[in-house]
């Protein structure tokens, strides 16, 4: 379970469970049309994106204490693991993320456009998400790598970050088990 | 060059080393090249009113001649966007420290609000910088355009 904080202006960003994601009152689901139309007609474009994304993955396996040359640390088989498995599930949903390491140990995949942008920071069993909309307040999200690694949980964020940094391509996965809390202002996932 | 003012001018160039590829993308800075070491808020970076060859041949001293090159920008820009920028010559002359003022835990990620302070930072300074590769990284002294920046 983790926990998406949704900005005090809900028109903003709204999540209609089953299956929408809604942006500035502007649906952005339809997901299954989209993803069928673009894998019909580009059916490597996933597999290519995982493989660019794996590859990118593989080198960062390669690096050793201090890989930075200011005392960064090396990033651990934990580590490359989570976000192995963070990319494959949301990958199906999402173009490949521009992968980075951090001198800490951790790694960021981030997604950028000129609609908005998502990074999401994986560690040893942790994760950090924001996603924002240009000129808006981010959206945060955090919790257990574990707790987003099932593909189900993982395409709530996979939808927010198409909802957020590609609108123009409307897509949404289906998103389940939203819970709002009283002040309408969280979301338990 | 061996006397130079503690206090660091808003007008003066700061130089980070860049050793690593990982910190380029298409021969642009990402911003996880201003990301501090685990558990420490602040970067090492060098003064260039020390020169431009004293900051290659410092580059080449303390990384190798393999480094991937110098990024500069005004130490006023490193301040506008919330990081401040202090000289360190207690460890050598020329060393100074930008300071976000928040840490990376070891192998974690911060939580969501400071992962986004830290990345928002870095990649605000990360923009701010002119990168510059070194054309002859195995020759003593930079050959390359010059470092400093023209304050206005």
């Amino acid at each position: 379970m983790f926990f998406l904080d949704v900005p005090p202006t809900v028109s903003d960003v709204r999540l209609n469970p089953p299956g929408e994601v809604w942006l500035a009152a502007e649906p952005v689901a339809d997901f299954q049309s989209w993803w069928h139309a673009h894998t019909q007609n580009d059916v490597n474009r996933f597999q290519l994106d995982l493989a660019f994304a794996e590859k990118s993955l593989d080198e960062l396996g390669d690096l050793t204490a201090d890989w930075d040359g200011y005392g960064a640390l090396a990033i651990a088989q934990a580590t490359l693991d989570n976000t192995r498995a963070v990319i494959r599930n949301i990958i199906p949903n999402v173009p490949s993320p521009e992968v980075t390491p951090n001198p800490n140990g951790t790694v960021t995949l981030s997604w950028e456009s000129a609609f908005g942008e998502a990074h999401i920071e994986i560690g040893n069993t942790r994760f950090s998400f924001f996603a924002k909309q240009t000129g808006s307040r981010a959206i945060p999200a955090q919790g257990k790598v574990s707790d987003i690694v099932p593909t189900d949980k993982a395409s709530v964020l996979a939808g927010i970050i198409r909802a957020v940094v590609y609108p123009d391509i409307h897509a949404a996965q289906t998103i389940t088990m939203i819970v709002y809390a009283a002040n309408g202002k969280s979301a338990r996932l | 060059m061996t006397e130079i003012p503690v206090e660091i001018d808003d007008g003066e160039t700061i130089v980070r080393v860049v050793k690593t590829p990982h910190h380029l993308n298409k021969g642009k800075l990402r911003p996880s090249a201003f990301r501090p070491p685990a558990g420490e808020s602040c970067i090492s970076v060098m003064r260039q009113i020390m020169t431009d060859d004293f900051c290659k041949n410092k580059a080449v001293e303390l990384f190798g001649a393999a480094y991937a090159g110098l990024a500069v920008i005004l130490a006023g820009r490193i301040r506008s966007h919330g990081s401040s920028v202090v000289d360190a010559r207690d460890e050598w002359l020329g060393h100074a420290h930008v300071d976000h003022g928040f840490k990376s835990p070891p192998n974690e990620p911060s939580d969501a609000d400071e992962f986004q302070r830290m990345t928002e930072r870095c990649k605000a300074l990360a923009n701010a910088c002119i990168f510059h590769v070194d054309p002859s990284p195995a020759v003593s002294g930079w050959a390359g355009s010059q470092l400093g920046i023209a304050s206005t």
